[in-house]
């Protein structure tokens, strides 16, 4: 006695059943037909499929060790409760996200000790020529940027990141069609050959980043992206010295979930590059599995300017290891206003002339 | 600059717009058939389109946050490999459309 088995139809889910006269499988519900052996294996592919697992487990960093913090003050933002840190011999006299004044509170509580830092490579000297270079050409930009005492607030800060490591394995399906078309003299035709691909395979990551402070908006560190690993040291307290260092305040497993996405997003691509010869690729399920993991902490060099204008906050970050700027710049009104009529106006002056001279030399 | 800009750019506007005027006079043959009217309304438009992308693309030099949404910078050497690998074919449709007939009236 064979085993008793549902199938449902891989085009439309409905109960299949065998059609005795076609000798096959046909859904009742879109016509569909299928060889049982098809079915059944296809069913079995499914059913095997990894389960997803993605999950962390233990965070990242470690405890300081006995009279390792002593060196480090904290210092409040009384204005939007930023919290940084700094060596004893770094006097932080302004907040590096909102300009306000800065006191120091004490000593160094309820921060983990990183495991990484990405030693500061580039200078302020440095900082300034790369966003003297970054508003260089922007013809729509207010003249406030262009302030040469306002560009010298620009700060050096340490900004946290959870590094995430991992294998995984994952188990993808996905759903694919070849098209062929033909014609005779009475009709079109057009016939499409439905595929089900399974791909399964392992991946590895290191260091995804993502940033462990609520007051550095996510797209703009993931702007600042990649930072070389390669280049980062053990943590020490000397590494500190004149510089800022934010204390996070977003924690490892908040970030877990930005990470994964990304991850996730990655392995997706990775296999279906791997599905060739189809006219259309489609992913069914994605099952990614962890088979190994593990969390850093880690801070990572930012130089930092903040600009205010017309009531907003715009924040330009510069990748302190490479170099890489980055900043959405305000829109001047005026000036585009200008530039739109102003063009508007050039170019059908030039045209109207061309289409005239045109006429008249036919 | 910019009041002299706007006034360089009224009189160069005018100069065009008479231009046909001119050349007529010019050489005593007269611009008959030229449309200046459907010839401006084009030109307008020309000019409004270059003015959009134009400041289209000033606009998005100015922009330079964007969302990472994949983790590929952060792949390990090596890591990647494809343990299995099944396509298999499921089952086929076929749609026909007939074709439009032209009728001969003659």
């Amino acid at each position: 006695m064979s085993e008793l088995r549902e199938y449902k139809c891989p085009c439309c889910s409905g109960a299949i059943a065998f059609d005795s006269s076609l000798q096959k499988m046909k859904c009742p519900f879109c016509g569909a037909e299928f060889e049982p052996e098809t079915l059944s294996e296809y069913d079995d592919a499914l059913s095997t499929q990894t389960p997803e697992d993605m999950d962390w487990g233990d965070s990242a960093g470690s405890e300081w060790e006995d009279g390792e913090a002593d060196s480090i003050k904290v210092f409040v933002c009384k204005s939007c409760g930023g919290e940084i840190v700094a060596d004893e011999n770094t006097a932080a006299t302004a907040c590096p996200y909102c300009g306000n004044p800065v006191v120091m509170t004490g000593r160094l509580s309820g921060m983990l000790k990183p495991d990484l830092v990405i030693p500061f490579k580039l200078d302020k000297k440095a900082a300034k020529a790369a966003y003297e270079k970054h508003i260089s050409g922007k013809r729509l930009l207010p003249k406030v940027f262009r302030d040469q005492n306002h560009i010298d607030e620009i700060k050096g800060v340490y900004v946290p990141f959870w590094l995430f490591d991992c294998d995984t394995y994952a188990d993808i399906s996905y759903k694919a069609t070849i098209e062929k078309e033909w014609s005779d003299d009475d009709y079109d035709y057009k016939e499409t050959e439905n595929y089900a691909v399974f791909r399964s395979g392992t991946l590895g990551f290191s260091g995804v980043p993502a940033d462990g402070s609520s007051k550095m908006p996510d797209d703009l560190t993931e702007s600042l992206e990649p930072f070389d690993l390669s280049e980062a040291v053990d943590f020490k307290t000397a590494y500190l010295a004149g510089y800022l260092a934010d204390k996070y305040d977003v924690d490892a497993a908040a970030s877990e979930e930005r990470a994964n996405e990304r991850i996730k997003t990655t392995v997706e691509q990775k296999f279906r590059d791997t599905v060739k010869g189809y006219d259309t690729v489609d992913s069914d399920k994605v099952n990614v599995k962890f088979t190994s993991r593990g969390a850093r902490y880690a801070l990572y060099p930012v130089w930092l300017l903040n600009t205010t204008w017309n009531g907003n906050k715009y924040t330009f970050a510069m990748n302190g290891q490479t170099g890489k700027m980055v900043g959405d710049l305000p829109i001047d009104k005026k000036a585009k206003n200008l530039w739109f009529w102003g063009l508007t106006a050039a170019v059908t002056a030039g045209f109207y002339a061309l289409l005239a001279l045109i006429w008249f030399l036919r | 600059m910019k009041k002299l800009m706007i006034l360089l750019l009224a009189v160069l506007l005018c100069v065009s717009l008479a231009l046909p005027a001119f050349a007529e006079a010019a050489t005593a043959a007269p611009m008959k058939g030229f449309h200046w009217l459907r010839n401006l309304i084009i030109s307008l438009v020309v000019g409004l389109i270059v003015a959009l992308i134009a400041t289209s693309v000033m606009k998005g030099k100015l922009r330079s946050v964007y969302k990472q949404n994949a983790a590929a910078s952060y792949v390990r050497e090596d890591s990647f490999e494809v343990q299995k690998k099944k396509d298999m074919y499921l089952y086929s449709t076929t749609q026909k459309t007939a074709k439009p007939k032209s009728n001969d009236s003659n």
